[in-house]
């Protein structure tokens, strides 16, 4: 069966120059058709680098987008057409995403109209439809995004989303900016949509909850590098990369008694001059840094180790 | 929109005058074109009466009529080099932000360059070159206003490219032709048609200019410019004939100036019906003191009924609603809550920073045992010894272009009256508690040099600059990496153990909350709906919204066959507070009383009170306890 979608090392770089940057590095990704991929990761791991690679919003510098079998990298003209229709994204700030100019109900028929050749009438039916389908009034659509909540707003991104008939939704943070109450509704949302529409999910997210609970798999990244993959139970439950292991335990949980780290671990580094080595070393409790025998860490860059058919990670010492 | 334009009072003020004009423009050359023009020697500079109302010039011509006669050829001169002025601009600037990156940076560096010579300067240079005339004065001036507009086509065009929805639409695969007309230009149009407004007005300046020197109109013809030259000369004995253009040129560019800011007003959604923003801010305090005796423990924060109201559309809402609480010294509590709840408000309460035109009253608002709404008993300077804050986005709380080390040692040089060397010691010292690595560099680095987590460090520094016995943290870990944000949880729980500062932990995560606080406090719509010790709020958490708030936060390890449980429905608006409990549209335990009565906060256990008809009924009103 062919995935959904895959991505084979896809390499995207920044600026040019003293100044730049590869965002993502040698990235590479199955999404099994009907499934949901998490992708994790602080902010500059280039997570969502990554989704904008994918849907044609930067440019690969090399590697593959493969959409069904289909060889969609770097798309323009009728090929950006074809990634359009099956590959789309929501956005994380429904705020800023809507065009402000725009009512909800014009936005999304352009959504629709650049995707089929339909008349008014029928337009207007479709953006009844779709906004129904998320469960927004269909009487709303002459209104303008700042008459709407962040949460219904974040409706109106999905629906737009929806009206080229995807495959495939990225959704990028798209739950950060809501209220705890209005994301489980969105969270809720996007489970009965895939159900319906049968869509496979690339979610990206910092918040490993949203992740546990949407994703059956997961990706773990960690400055541009994807460090740990896995089917999520088998990886939050028992993580191979310390760097997986140090992100569990920064989730504060309803319940559990917290115990005080004395040494605050580091921040992320400069994505821009990332270390040496394996990248996460400068941080890394099991590495140089807390076990001062463990030089290679700081010189050898661990490749990716694969544990089983869907497992893997790259790490010189993985967790038992 | 038209209505919105005309909404606006200056767009129809605007919109009169610049009909008058225009009208003026039109139908002056055909009535009196041959009247403005006539030579009449026998009346030559002759002052007003009722034939020449404002008096004739020394060839003895009408000055009323010449002034109305050259307003179209002023006008037109004006907009056609305003035209080009903007078509040149904005299609060079326009062009430069689409460029790649290397040739964007010289197209840029260029238009800075020109952008440098005044504009009638280049007019006049370009006025010397082609010639003197209408059509080089039209051409020059319009070269001339090239380069302001290009580097506002430019930079409108960069900063709307970078955003979300720009990026959106190109997701969803609209063309880049499209992009551009649906998306970029109606975003920057506003601006652009200011400025094109703004730009006929100065482009009328420079082609008068020009023709006063001049370059421009040459007789017979005339305009404005031409005219004032020849009232000029003669200014000392009939001074009417300079005045009258004067008044001319000034009236036509206050009316193009207000019709662009109507225009402007006019496409922008976002505006119509807003009310435009307060940039004072002002606390209004009402004092009444409540006498009710306090208990043994040491208090560093009580408040008793704190409301916090706000004007809208004629009548008062209330965002914080008679909420009380007190805080122990050394006491972390949490205050939790969605966006609206009113948990942000009260902690602006306390610091008195609630802005105009909000008022504050409470029956009592104490720190530290002295009385907040008495601004004689508390100062400024009270205040910043026995409180921090800590903000939400320590970026834009932190000020860009100082130091840290000045940002910290600043405060506490005012107010604790330390010396440069002392306050810089301590803001070593405050640094290292909060693990910031190399404090004493450190001091000279600038804000953007640190990562987001060394910058909320370096806010929690700072606000324990004069190791005040209280620090309000609203939202401080909000929009931060778990990984940070553990960081921040564990620097202030470090805090409070080692130092004994009392923190009001003020956010929307209640995982958060929980790690920390010992209490937490829970807002709905402006009220306090449970006050509940930590332990009692994971194990038996009172309020329907409070469950709802706990269940909506899928745990780790989670079933993800089974749906979040979700609250139907959302906060309420702040015009609209249902009656009875705010709760009951969205409660799954409503009953018919909590329709109508409002729930008090009742005390079910230790430590723990709520405020709910059903889960909390406390004892009933109207039959006394039977024991």
């Amino acid at each position: 069966m062919t995935a959904a979608l895959e991505l084979r090392d896809l390499t995207v770089r920044y600026g040019y120059g003293s100044s730049a940057m590869t965002a993502v590095d040698s990235a590479s990704l199955t999404l099994p058709e009907g499934g949901t991929v998490g992708l994790v990761g602080e902010s500059g791991s280039g997570k969502s680098s990554l989704a904008r690679a994918v849907i044609g919003l930067v440019r690969a510098a090399s590697g593959r987008v493969v959409v069904a079998g289909d060889d969609l990298t770097n798309p323009i003209g009728a090929r950006r057409r074809r990634l359009t229709g099956r590959v789309q994204m929501v956005f994380q700030d429904p705020y800023s995403s809507l065009n402000p100019r725009m009512t909800v109900g014009d936005a999304i028929f352009e959504a629709v109209r650049v995707h089929r050749a339909i008349g008014r009438t029928a337009g207007h039916a479709e953006v009844a439809h779709l906004m129904n389908r998320v469960g927004l009034e269909s009487s709303a659509a002459d209104r303008f995004p700042h008459q709407f909540s962040g949460g219904q707003r974040q409706r109106v991104a999905i629906a737009r989303a929806l009206a080229a008939r995807p495959r495939v939704l990225i959704a990028d943070e798209v739950t950060s900016a809501l209220d705890v109450s209005v994301q489980a509704n969105v969270l809720n949302l996007l489970k009965a949509l895939q159900r319906e529409l049968s869509l496979s999910y690339l979610v990206i997210s910092h918040d490993l909850s949203v992740v546990n609970f949407m994703c059956e798999r997961v990706a773990v990244m960690y400055l541009g590098r994807i460090v740990e993959a896995g089917m999520t139970d088998e990886v939050f439950s028992a993580p191979s990369h310390p760097y997986t292991r140090l992100l569990l335990d920064s989730v504060p949980e309803l319940g559990s008694e917290p115990e005080l780290s004395h040494s605050v671990a580091a921040d992320i580094p400069d994505p821009r001059r990332p270390p040496p080595g394996c990248r996460f070393h400068t941080r890394c409790p099991v590495g140089p840094m807390a076990d001062p025998e463990r030089t290679r860490c700081r010189v050898d860059d661990p490749g990716w180790v694969a544990a089983g058919a869907e497992r893997g990670a790259a790490c010189h010492y993985p967790l038992a | 929109m038209a209505r919105a334009f005309l909404s606006a009072p200056s767009g129809i003020a605007a919109t009169l005058l610049l009909l008058l004009i225009i009208a003026v423009g039109v139908l002056a050359p055909i009535v009196w074109g041959d009247a403005a023009a006539r030579v009449d020697l026998a009346h030559a500079t002759e002052g007003p009466s009722g034939h020449f109302l404002l008096g004739t010039d020394k060839l003895g011509r009408d000055i009323l009529l010449r002034t109305l006669v050259a307003t179209q050829l002023s006008l037109l001169m004006a907009l056609a080099s305003a035209l080009i002025g903007a078509g040149l601009g904005l299609g060079f600037g326009g062009l430069v932000a689409v460029l790649p990156a290397p040739a964007r940076t010289v197209g840029e560096r260029v238009i800075e360059v020109v952008l440098s010579f005044p504009p009638i300067l280049v007019a006049i240079f370009f006025t010397a070159i082609v010639g003197v005339g209408i059509q080089s004065a039209i051409v020059a001036t319009g070269i001339a206003f090239a380069p302001s507009f290009a580097r506002l086509a430019n930079s409108l065009a960069r900063s709307v490219a970078s955003k979300d929805d720009i990026a959106a639409a190109r997701a969803v695969g609209i063309g880049p032709l499209r992009v551009f007309t649906r998306y970029v230009l109606p975003n920057i149009a506003e601006t652009l048609i200011v400025a094109t407004s703004a730009g006929i007005a100065a482009a009328l300046i420079a082609v008068s200019a020009l023709s006063f020197l001049g370059l421009g109109v040459q007789a017979p013809q005339f305009d404005w410019g031409r005219t004032l030259t020849e009232g000029i000369a003669s200014f000392y004995t009939a001074p009417l004939q300079a005045l009258a253009v004067a008044f001319a040129i000034g009236a036509a560019g206050l009316s193009l100036g207000f019709l662009g800011e109507a225009f402007a007003h006019a496409t922008n959604p976002l505006l119509w019906g807003a009310g435009r923003g307060h940039a004072i801010a002002r606390t209004v305090l009402q004092q009444s003191t409540d006498p009710s005796p306090r208990n043994g423990r040491p208090l560093v924060l009580s408040v008793r009924d704190l409301t916090v109201t706000f004007p809208r559309n004629g009548g008062r809402v209330t965002p914080v609603d008679s909420i009380s609480f007190d805080m122990a010294e050394g006491e972390v509590i949490g205050i939790v809550g969605e966006s609206g709840s009113g948990k942000s408000l009260t902690a602006l309460a306390i610091s008195r920073l609630v802005p105009y035109p909000g008022e504050v009253s409470a029956k009592r608002l104490e720190l530290a045992g002295r009385n907040l709404l008495d601004p004689n008993e508390t100062d400024d300077r009270f205040l910043a010894l026995n409180l921090g804050m800590v903000f939400q986005d320590p970026m834009s709380s932190l000020n860009p272009v100082l130091t840290i080390g000045t940002q910290l040692t600043e405060g506490a040089r005012v107010h604790s009256n330390l010396g440069r060397r002392e306050a810089q010691s301590r803001a070593i010292a405050r640094l290292s508690e909060v693990h910031i690595p190399n404090p004493e560099q450190l001091l000279s680095a600038y804000p953007f040099e640190f990562s987001g987590g060394m910058r909320q460090r370096s806010m929690i520094a700072m606000s324990r600059m004069n190791e005040p016995r209280l620090i309000i943290a609203d939202e401080p870990t909000t929009a931060l990496d778990v990984t940070v944000q553990k960081q921040i949880i564990d620097v202030l729980r470090e805090l409070n153990r080692e130092r004994g500062t009392a923190i009001l932990l003020i956010s929307h995560n209640i995982g958060v909350v929980a790690q920390i606080c010992s209490r937490v406090i829970v807002m709905y719509a402006g009220r306090v709906i449970e006050d509940v010790d930590t332990r009692s709020l994971l194990r038996k958490p009172a309020h329907p919204y409070t469950r709802a708030l706990i269940a909506a936060v899928p745990p780790l390890g989670a079933d993800r066959s089974v749906p979040l449980t979700t609250v139907p429905g959302r906060p309420p608006d702040l015009d609209a507070i249902p009656s009875g409990c705010p709760f009951n549209p969205r409660c799954p335990l409503v009953t018919s009383r909590c329709r109508v009565e409002s729930p008090s906060l009742v005390a079910i256990g230790d430590s723990h009170s709520a405020a709910c008809w059903v889960t909390a009924p406390g004892p009933s009103a109207d039959t006394p306890s039977a024991r």
